[in-house]
């Protein structure tokens, strides 16, 4: 987790940025950092940088030498593209109007219209429901919603948690977290969250290695039924 | 003539699949590519084209390669890199940006891509990275932020030390989780993190320090 100097939101360091910007990140963590940048316009200043410092050891690295026929190949797929300058098919259209809730970043929304997926939430008790996404080599992209005042009960992780607050707020301590938030713990941290009570839920895109570990033993007995 | 650094590949950052990794220094050839795009906007020149694809198909290619592609697959991808180059010139900014960072991106978007088709494990997996990455960035109102992100970065990467320069590489280049990069190098987690941490964060204080004497 990070409060930069340089800005006044929470997000990950420059080095998972940097893996963000290499195509080094899963698909659930590369949402949530392109639903942030939606979110916090400041966030795409420094994915350009990283961008920038890709590009700058791209072009002057060492390259693999192509087949002497790549430069023909390429010249005969040309034949077959329009001019450079061609206008876009699309210039003038107007795009549909988005019926995704408010707090949906588009990015998300994109994806869920990629996938033909509707969020389905399941209520799992204690006035939280989560909907699920996707799951991908142990890590699981959902969304979960929680009523305003909860006190999440405390608990660790076994691999890396990120989440993006897409509505509301909670605390962790003195520390709190709100609208475009990027909050990343890992497996040395215990912690024990509470959502803001300003009168609405708190809504949060979650991608998650692993399952959480509750240090309460009823919790540990529920957390298969539950989900999480 | 360029300056090229190489390391044998018993050395620390040596490349256990049998590549030798090098690092150039960083001329850049930012101008020079912006007038070979302008070249291909106003008149469809495709000796520009065969320039950019002469300088930027190799280092394509093994980009791609690093990321577990086979020859022939990454040289399909570079190929369709190099035509997007082409049909999507006109949207090449040069006053938002350098040209190679515009072509890593692409490149980032188009593996991607071709991941997401060809993933057979994964077949029905949604994914809308090649989207999402262009939509973050989008926006006149941080153009002229971008074209200073671009001279501030190349101004930092030239003034690194070249064991900075090369974990950066590790990173971007080879494509190198942390923990990858840690097994590599003999480093502790914890100090690859930071490596790679803290010259991008200087490139972002200098960032800040160039808006602040040019606003």
């Amino acid at each position: 987790m990070n409060m930069s100097s340089q800005t006044d939101f929470h997000s990950v360091d420059e080095e998972w940025l940097a893996s963000y910007s290499a195509g080094g990140l899963s698909r659930a963590k590369r949402l949530l950092i392109s639903c942030q940048a939606a979110l916090r316009p400041e966030l795409s200043s420094r994915l350009s940088a990283m961008d920038a410092v890709g590009g700058a050891l791209l072009q002057s690295a060492q390259g693999e030498a192509v087949s002497e026929n790549f430069l023909s190949r390429v010249m005969d797929r040309l034949d077959t593209c329009s001019e450079p300058a061609a206008d876009d098919a699309n210039d003038g259209v107007q795009p549909e109007e988005s019926t995704s809730p408010t707090w949906m970043p588009s990015p998300l929304e994109d994806f869920l219209n990629r996938a033909g997926l509707d969020l389905k939430w399941k209520k799992l008790g204690f006035g939280v429901e989560r909907a699920s996404l996707s799951t991908e080599n142990d890590e699981e992209l959902y969304l979960l919603k929680a009523r305003p005042g909860l006190k999440v009960p405390q608990h660790s992780h076994k691999g890396e948690e990120w989440a993006l607050i897409l509505q509301g707020g909670y605390h962790v301590g003195d520390v709190g977290y709100g609208l475009g938030d990027l909050h990343r713990e890992d497996e040395d941290c215990t912690h024990m969250p509470i959502v803001d009570d300003h009168g609405e839920a708190c809504i949060t895109l979650v991608a998650l290695e692993g399952k959480l570990k509750f240090s309460n033993p009823v919790m540990r007995m529920l957390r298969p039924i539950i989900g999480i | 003539m360029r300056e090229q650094l190489r390391y044998d590949r018993e050395a620390a950052f040596g490349d256990s699949r049998g590549r030798t990794a090098t690092v150039n220094a960083l001329p850049g050839r930012g101008t020079q590519d912006a007038a070979l795009m302008q070249r291909i906007v106003k008149s469809s020149d495709r000796t520009a084209l065969e320039n950019i694809a002469g300088h930027y198909a190799p280092r394509l290619k093994a980009w791609l390669m690093y990321r577990g592609e086979q020859p022939s697959t990454a040289e399909d991808i570079a190929q369709d890199v190099i035509i997007q180059v082409w049909t999507k010139a006109d949207k090449f900014d040069p006053a938002k940006g350098t040209f190679s960072a515009w072509v890593f991106r692409m490149t980032r978007n188009c593996w991607i891509d071709h991941k997401r088709k060809h993933d057979r494990l994964q077949p029905t997996a949604p994914d809308v990275m090649s989207v999402m990455a262009d939509a973050a960035v989008e926006g006149a109102d941080v153009a002229m932020d971008e074209n200073e992100t671009a001279e501030a970065v190349q101004a930092e990467l030239a003034k690194l030390p070249l064991d900075q320069k090369q974990m950066l590489h590790l990173a971007f280049f080879e494509g190198l989780s942390h923990s990858q990069i840690a097994e590599r190098t003999g480093l502790a987690l914890g100090t690859v993190k930071s490596r790679i941490r803290a010259p991008l964060k200087k490139m972002q204080t200098s960032l800040k320090n160039f808006r602040g004497v040019n606003r």
